[in-house]
């Protein structure tokens, strides 16, 4: 293991690894600070430019990306009121409140040094994860690993996406659109239509392009937000700094459970945060500010969405089965650059996982580092009016489609797809399971067939998967406790405060 | 393919047309010098080069398409960047349609015409929709097969193989894919009937680490993948059981040299029956080895310009002469690459001469033993 | 949103119907073509296409059964808030609007090639749109196709064929 560590060291302190996790770590601030575009965005438009790369390169650039999205979606969140991405909607309650009371800069720097502190400790504990779980992974056969697909695609569906029944429609769209193509296991292709473009199926950039940049950029466009002349950057940012540093305890808290959320499969991403804010809200001593400019507000979901993506890589690496929706489509770019996530990870590829942990800490760093020092500047990128930004990043967007398969049917599926997101957002349908389902569509097929071929009805008893049966049977109760809370509350006739 | 001869016919290996050189082509030639391309340093300069894997990262085919990236780009005329890129959809036919009818056959993809798409190839099977036999070859690679077993099992020795068959398990791809000589060995053996497969798996990596897993305890899978997981034996959780060696012209099997001590297909037969293998069964299986021997191959597209082809080719034998390639090589597989076009055309016409009996009685076996898994 | 005006939100009760309507009958269409492929392929797409016809139809009898009523359907998924959505047929047909120019500028993508279309589309929105002044327009025009060049020519990607290659000659 330290030998591994030392290698990957060697490996990542490279100039060249270093060069790209500064790329990735621009991309990633630019793309974090849009409004609505985050990592799946980030990730989609990297991934044609990985092509050709060697594992570790595209990893950095990769890993450079996903670690600092987190931390700069915290500029329109605090000062727009607009989340950056979908992991940084807590931020808002308490963050954009203070930039109101003249405080953005105050509640800047805290989100930072908590975001550093999350991603550090996010590091720390996926490093340590990976040595603990170690044994655990040949202890994992198919049948565990179709439950874990299963889990993945319910929690996706029915925790983060505010409506149970269309969450479960639409991972189960994902899985039929995933299905499109040649079948896993036998020589059959289905759903191509005898077109030649369906043969190979859609690729999950193209799909991810279209369900969460489309959408995305079209409503930047409707609203048109008003600029109100320059963002205003009152307040002092040591003092924030200083915020962070007096609620340590809390920040290790809200990481470690960030960290540990990232870690179930389907739950990391868009979560996280209003958990860590749930949990500081109950657990804080005076917390009646909370939701009207509590700096605490800010520290908590701060750490926990920067450690979230540290610990959803575990499932992605180890396992295959994505922990998130973007590390959904870091499995794709893992298949680009040749690398399979299995056991292999914590084995022979051991010191390129170890890159990946060392690449996200200074990734962290760099993003940290580059919030602090260009607060303004990147400040800026959020008042370029929608008008502007838009057209240049949709004909981005189209020229990075184009890459995934190189025929006219890429970017007519952006624009089809694209669309139909548009409307699903729209009518209160969530995208995020689509995204996680076509993933899991054809892991999910082939391990339920081998565990059924294997064991017959036998694996449905086995210990693993009784234990993931019963989380999933846990996240429907939850949900459906929620729903009856939901109906009750809206049968009082309370209005407010989002009910999250 | 042709009718067979009287005695079943068995080639020497074209390991030995490479040392020989001895170029015998009987007018089937399909290949590039008829193209006259020439080799030119600008035809790949700056670009990238695919390898289009048709199975699953950790198996064979990957393991070739890893081993010959670096050459690729250290030898082959402008230096291409190497990629590798895996589609083991529908078992890997997927990647085989996708290679032959989708991509663009401008030179820059090759694809590694594994197993997993000539074997469905050879006995017909109706998702096909490539030619094998209009692949350009550029270079061929010899494989072999072997079995190995958990020690659990209780089996020490090969002999032990027909009273604990019952509680095996094995994992596999398809019985028209690679597995195809596993089935027929285990045929020969007399214990296929007796084992439990399980098909559906991504490639032979994957069927290994099932068997890491515990989710089989026999596994049945190429010389290459073995070699890559030796330590296994090593950690004495892998039992080398049968190694299949490498067919000489009398019709036997000559020893793994990188597993002396593991008898071949029909040393087994002897060990466990007293008598060598015969019957149409043992036929089908040489006539299959005959083709594993040489069908392994890095190819082109049949419409991929010509100078592609013999650029490849002159960065190959560049690589083979004049590197540590063939030793590099024979860690993986005991067997020399075949990378000369006579060679390289006697050995895609081993696989299109493929006895029509030993087609059809395979085809008849795997309808009648897997009717799930073949549709002609 | 209690502010917004009853018929606004009718409009998007009316969108998600509909699209309740379109994803049933595409489960369904899919759960009948899965019926023909061979067994071993054929039970997950069947079981996919299964729960979206039950779930589509349970919550479309939950949507119907509110909207019979005049009980509001919650639109509210995970977005805290849609600002689109309180702005009713306006923001659809904004949506309507620049999903044209997207499509424009894929029409142009198709005749003149990835130059010309992106400096077109990019030059012509912010004039028309974002009501830029013509000297940064005229900026915007000369660094559009530079930054197009960078992108395609630098990082090595493949350019779609149009009818008129205008410039593709120089990646």
């Amino acid at each position: 293991m330290i030998d591994a560590a030392g290698e990957a060291l060697t490996q990542v302190l490279s100039l060249e690894h270093v060069g790209w996790v500064l790329f990735g770590t621009m991309v990633g601030l630019i793309v974090g600070v849009i409004p609505g575009l985050g990592g799946v965005t980030g990730m989609s438009l990297l991934l044609p430019f990985i092509f050709g790369m060697d594992a570790y390169s595209g990893l950095a650039l990769l890993m450079g990306m996903a670690a600092v999205i987190s931390t700069a979606d915290t500029f329109p969140s605090v000062l727009l009121g607009v989340p950056g991405s979908a992991g940084a909607q807590a931020t808002i309650l308490d963050g954009y409140p203070l930039a109101r009371q003249g405080q953005a800069e105050r509640a800047l720097g805290a989100a930072f040094t908590s975001s550093l502190a999350g991603g550090l400790i996010g590091a720390a504990v996926l490093l340590a994860t990976l040595v603990i779980i170690r044994p655990l992974v040949l202890a994992v056969g198919s049948p565990e690993l179709f439950m874990l697909s299963l889990l993945g695609l319910c929690l996706v569906a029915l925790l983060t996406a505010g409506q149970p029944i269309p969450g479960l429609v639409v991972g189960a769209l994902g899985l039929l659109a995933g299905a499109i193509g040649a079948a896993p296991a036998t020589a059959e292709y289905r759903y191509t239509f005898d077109v030649l473009y369906l043969f190979g199926g859609l690729s999950i950039v193209l799909v991810a392009l279209a369900l969460f940049a489309v959408p995305e950029m079209l409503d930047l466009l409707i609203e048109d937000r008003p600029i109100a002349g320059k963002v205003r950057l009152l307040g002092r940012r040591l003092d924030g700094v200083r915020d962070a540093l007096r609620n340590k305890f809390l920040i290790a808290r809200s990481s470690v459970l960030g960290n540990f959320t990232g870690v179930v499969p389907g739950l990391g991403g868009a979560v996280a945060d209003w958990f860590a804010y749930g949990m500081a809200r109950q657990t804080v001593k005076g917390s009646s500010k909370f939701g009207s400019g509590d700096i605490r507000g800010v520290v908590a979901p701060e750490s926990a969405n920067n450690a979230v993506t540290a610990g959803a890589l575990v499932p992605t690496l180890l396992f295959g089965i994505p922990g998130s929706p973007t590390t959904a489509v870091l499995l794709g770019g893992l298949l680009l650059l040749g690398v399979k996530a299995g056991p292999d990870m914590i084995d022979e590829q051991l010191p390129l996982t170890l890159s990946v942990v060392w690449t996200y800490a200074m990734a962290n760093c760099f993003g940290a580092a580059a919030c602090f020092l260009l607060t303004r500047q990147i400040a800026r990128i959020t008042t370029v009016p929608p008008k502007v930004l838009v057209p240049c990043l949709f004909v981005v967007i189209t020229y990075a489609a184009y890459q995934s398969s190189h025929h006219w049917g890429d970017i007519a599926v952006l624009f089809v797809l694209g669309t139909a997101g548009w409307w699903w957002k729209q009518v209160g349908w969530p995208r995020a399971p689509f995204i996680v389902g076509f993933v899991l569509a054809e892991p999910a097929e082939r391990y339920l067939h081998l565990s059924i071929s294997r064991y017959g009805m036998d694996w449905l008893g086995r210990p693993g998967v009784l234990v993931i049966g019963a989380l999933i049977v846990l996240g429907f109760v939850v949900e459906l406790m929620r729903q009856v809370r939901g109906r009750r509350e809206q049968q009082a006739q309370l209005t407010g405060v989002d009910g999250q | 393919m042709r009718a067979r001869p009287t005695s079943p016919l068995l080639l020497s290996l074209a390991m030995a047309l490479v040392i020989t050189g001895c170029a015998q082509d009987d007018g089937g030639g399909t290949s590039a010098e008829e193209g006259g391309g020439e080799a030119s340093s600008d035809f790949y300069d700056g670009e990238t080069v695919t390898i289009l894997v048709p199975a699953a990262p950790g198996g064979g085919a990957d393991a070739t398409a890893q081993f010959n990236s670096p050459y690729i780009n250290e030898f082959v005329p402008g230096n291409p960047d190497v990629q590798v890129e895996h589609d083991e959809s529908a078992g890997g036919i997927g990647g085989g349609n996708r290679y032959f009818n989708e991509m663009s056959p401008d030179g820059y993809t090759i694809f590694l015409s594994a197993f997993t798409t000539t074997m469905p190839w050879l006995v017909g099977e109706s998702a096909v929709q490539y030619d094998v036999a209009e692949l350009t070859p550029i270079a061929a690679f010899p494989y072999t097969g072997m079995f190995y077993v958990h020690p659990d099992t209780g089996i020490e020795t090969v002999e032990d193989l027909p009273e604990h068959a019952g509680e095996l398990v094995k994992g596999g791809v398809s019985p028209i894919s690679t597995d195809l000589m596993f089935v027929l060995a285990l045929e020969v053996l007399g214990v296929r009937e007796d084992m439990q497969e399980i098909w559906g798996y991504g490639g032979t990596g994957d069927t290994v680490l099932a068997f890491q897993q515990g989710e089989t305890n026999f596994d049945a899978t190429t010389n290459v993948v073995w070699n890559q997981n030796q330590q296994m034996e090593e950690k004495g959780e892998a039992i080398p059981l049968v190694a299949f060696g490498f067919l000489q012209e009398d019709g036997t099997f000559e020893r793994d040299p990188l597993l002396p001590d593991t008898p071949t297909v029909d040393e087994a037969h002897e060990m466990i029956y007293g008598e060598p293998p015969s019957g149409p069964a043992w036929e089908a299986f040489q006539d299959v080895m005959a083709v594993i021997h040489v069908a392994h191959s890095m190819t082109m597209h049949p419409d991929a310009p010509p100078d592609a082809v013999a650029t490849l080719r002159s960065g190959l034998s560049d690589a083979i002469e004049n590197s540590d390639y063939v030793e590099g090589w024979q860690e993986l597989s005991p067997a020399e690459p075949i990378y000369e076009p006579e060679a390289l055309d006697q050995a895609q016409q081993t696989v299109q001469d493929i006895p029509d009996e030993s087609v059809e009685w395979i085809q008849n076996f795997v309808q009648e033993n897997y009717p799930d898994e073949f549709t002609q | 949103m209690s502010d917004t005006a009853p018929t606004q939100v009718r409009l998007w009760e009316i969108a998600r119907l509909t699209l309740n309507v379109l994803v049933l009958l595409i489960g369904a269409w899919a759960f009948l073509e899965a019926l023909t492929f061979r067994p071993r392929a054929a039970y997950f797409p069947l079981a996919a296409a299964g729960i979206i016809v039950v779930g589509t139809a349970v919550q479309m009898s939950i949507d119907l059964a509110g909207f019979a009523k005049g009980r509001p359907i919650s639109l509210r998924g995970i977005d805290v808030d849609s600002l689109v959505r309180e702005m009713g047929a306006r923001g659809l047909l904004l949506a309507l609007r620049y999903l044209a120019w997207f499509a424009g500028f894929i029409v142009l993508l198709n005749l003149a090639g990835v130059f010309v279309a992106a400096t077109v589309f990019v030059v012509a929105f912010i004039r028309l749109e974002a009501r830029w002044t013509w000297p940064g327009v005229a900026v915007v025009g000369l660094a559009v196709p530079i930054a197009v060049y960078l992108m395609i020519g630098q990082l090595d990607l493949q350019v779609p064929p149009a009818y008129f290659e205008i410039g593709h000659e120089l990646l």
